[in-house]
């Protein structure tokens, strides 16, 4: 269960979220909609443990963030709106960097993503759909629970749109929680609460 | 923080450092070879600056007893410093040496008479023959001078024995002959003029301070190539480095272990490529029979190792003021330029105008060279130890709150 309580954020004297609050159960995917620049990317930057907010709490199943260390690590998987991998190494180094482990990543990974012909291949060498999906694996390395996305199918076609999009349900079906932000009607039709985000107030749409 | 993240990004590190390094190998072993070559050259030239092009002076002598003498006479007279230095007497007859004066192959020519010795002896002054060219060059009117001082010193001694026995021969009667006479003031003469030679101390102040030329410009080159290598680390600062990094940070990797990481790999890899280096360079100065004076001992290794971790946190801190890698190879290239300048390393400081003596004594690269210098060639002194260690941490330190301050912009 993720609980997020009263989350505020400012940079200067500009408040760019107020407040936000909402609940996720296991099997939620949480869609937060708004104009560019509305603050989507940076809610998801503190709910991931990368920027802290101001004031506000965020528990994943009992465990405070603020509390413990170790909460972000354990309990989230972070897929940011930039390519979060580093080009110049394969698809397998990329994948160690984030499961503190060297050589071949699991078999359910590699099966889940369709990994196998591109291992070791250059980041820099794969399209831009092959990157968000080996991003993504990134991100789901050490099975975390709760994943953020911040707008993952954005500039891909509508192929890698949709296994994308299966894939995010079949994680769900697993009792993981999705929380992303979207521009994609598609994604926002597969999610089980929609948000809107505007002025740094989350309202809820459905 | 897991322990298998932090071996992670060690090893991701390293292979992001070698691929830049693959990618760029061309690039910089034609930088180096340029390097190397420039300073090399420049070397050679302030070493031949202080060469002097000596003359070649004929010696025409007469034939029989007393030319024989004459020769000894005029080898004893080449022998001195301050002749070899500027002269090499050959031996011919006059018209080879006019011969050789009109084609160039000779630079001036000294005719002695029949009966020069003699002449002397019974105080008739014949004088000698200087031949010169119609055009002299410097060295010609060097040895020209030195020819007229010399001459100028024994007429000024001789005038002073005649004087002397003059006196003697009009006021005070005599009790030894006067050729004895003169001969007894002529040896009192000759032991007092040398005497005076001890009035001047020469003592050598060098602007090479006391590496030789060679040593020095190798401690040059050494440096610069060790800078301007550091545009391979610009490759682990960027890119999508950023987003990377705050993911890290995440896992437990912040920019101070991060920044750790990236200096020890860094110190690591300039360690290794210096130890190449001089490994090279003595294999070449071996092979060339060149005497460098250069050997792999513990207080080198450990030099080295200081002088890579100094140079790391310097390249930690240039890549860690922006985030674009173009912005900060370009600060590189800029800081290098002026430090080769000014630390001495292209023309000793001794040579520069007094802002840019001023600007060097600060510089890294002037601490560079220098520990360069005593490492390989002589020892590496306790102050400088400090001194590098102090770069490193400093400028270390500075890239690592860089680093901070762009994580929470």
């Amino acid at each position: 269960m993720l609980e997020v309580r009263d989350i505020t954020r400012a940079y200067g004297k500009n408040k760019v979220l107020k407040g936000i609050s909402f609940d996720a159960a296991p099997g939620d995917q949480i869609a937060i909609i708004g104009r560019n620049g509305s603050g989507k990317s940076t809610f998801l930057r503190i709910l991931a443990g990368i920027d802290k907010p101001a004031e506000g709490t965020i528990t994943f199943w009992g465990h405070r963030a603020d509390k413990e260390k170790s909460v972000f690590r354990q309990f989230t998987g972070y897929l940011p709106q930039d390519n979060p991998l580093l080009d110049e190494l394969n698809v397998q180094d990329n994948i160690s960097l984030w499961s503190g482990r060297g050589g071949r990543p699991s078999e359910e990974l590699i099966r889940e993503f369709f990994l196998d012909d591109i291992l070791k291949k250059k980041v820099s060498q794969l399209s831009g759909g092959m990157k968000r999906r080996v991003a993504i694996a990134c991100a789901c390395v050490g099975n975390p629970p709760v994943l953020i996305m911040d707008e993952p199918t954005a500039a891909l076609d509508i192929y890698y749109k949709k296994e994308i999009r299966t894939w995010m349900k079949n994680f769900r079906q697993g009792n993981g929680i999705i929380v992303v932000a979207t521009h994609d009607e598609l994604e926002m039709n597969d999610s089980t609460k929609v948000f809107s985000m505007e002025n740094g107030v989350l309202t809820c749409r459905r | 923080m897991k322990k298998g993240y932090l071996l992670q990004y060690i090893r991701i590190e390293y292979k992001r450092m070698l691929s830049s390094f693959g990618q760029m190998l061309i690039s910089i072993l034609l930088m180096s070879v340029i390097i190397g070559i420039g300073t090399a050259g420049i070397g050679f030239v302030m070493t031949h600056l202080a060469d002097y092009e000596k003359v070649t002076v004929a010696m025409v002598l007469p034939e029989g007893e007393e030319g024989s003498t004459l020769k000894s006479l005029s080898s004893l007279i080449q022998m001195q410093e301050s002749v070899s230095d500027i002269a090499n007497f050959t031996y011919l007859s006059e018209e080879d040496a006019r011969k050789g004066i009109k084609d160039g192959s000779i630079q001036a020519a000294i005719i002695l008479g029949d009966t020069f010795i003699n002449d002397i002896m019974t105080g008739i002054n014949t004088p000698a023959i200087v031949l010169l060219p119609a055009k002299t060059e410097l060295n010609t009117d060097v040895f020209h001078e030195e020819v007229r001082n010399g001459i100028s010193l024994i007429r000024t001694g001789e005038a002073g024995i005649y004087a002397v026995t003059d006196t003697w021969i009009n006021g005070y009667s005599m009790v030894i002959s006067r050729s004895d006479m003169e001969n007894l003031l002529t040896d009192l003469f000759t032991i007092n003029a040398l005497d005076r030679n001890s009035v001047i101390n020469d003592t050598s102040v060098s602007a090479f301070g006391e590496s030789s030329i060679m040593q020095y410009y190798i401690a040059s080159g050494f440096a610069l190539i060790l800078l301007f290598f550091g545009l391979i680390f610009g490759n682990m600062y960027a890119g999508n480095d950023i987003t990377v990094r705050k993911k890290l940070r995440v896992n437990g990797i912040g920019p101070v272990t991060a920044g750790i990481v990236r200096l020890l790999v860094m110190t690591t890899f300039i360690f290794g490529i210096s130890i190449i280096a001089i490994s090279i360079l003595m294999i070449y100065t071996n092979a060339a029979g060149i005497s460098a004076g250069i050997y792999f001992e513990t207080q080198v290794i450990l030099g080295l190792l200081l002088l890579s971790f100094s140079l790391s946190g310097f390249f930690h801190f240039i890549y860690s003021l922006s985030d674009i890698e173009a912005q900060n190879a370009m600060i590189l290239i800029l800081v290098a330029i002026l430090m080769a300048f000014s630390s001495g390393c292209i023309f000793p400081m001794a040579f520069l105008p007094d802002v840019f003596q001023k600007i060097g004594m600060f510089m890294p690269l002037r601490i560079w060279r220098v520990g360069i210098s005593q490492i390989l060639f002589s020892y590496l002194e306790s102050g400088n130890w400090m001194l590098l260690l102090a770069i490193g941490i400093i400028f270390g330190t500075g890239g690592i709150i860089c680093q901070i301050r762009k994580m929470h912009s």
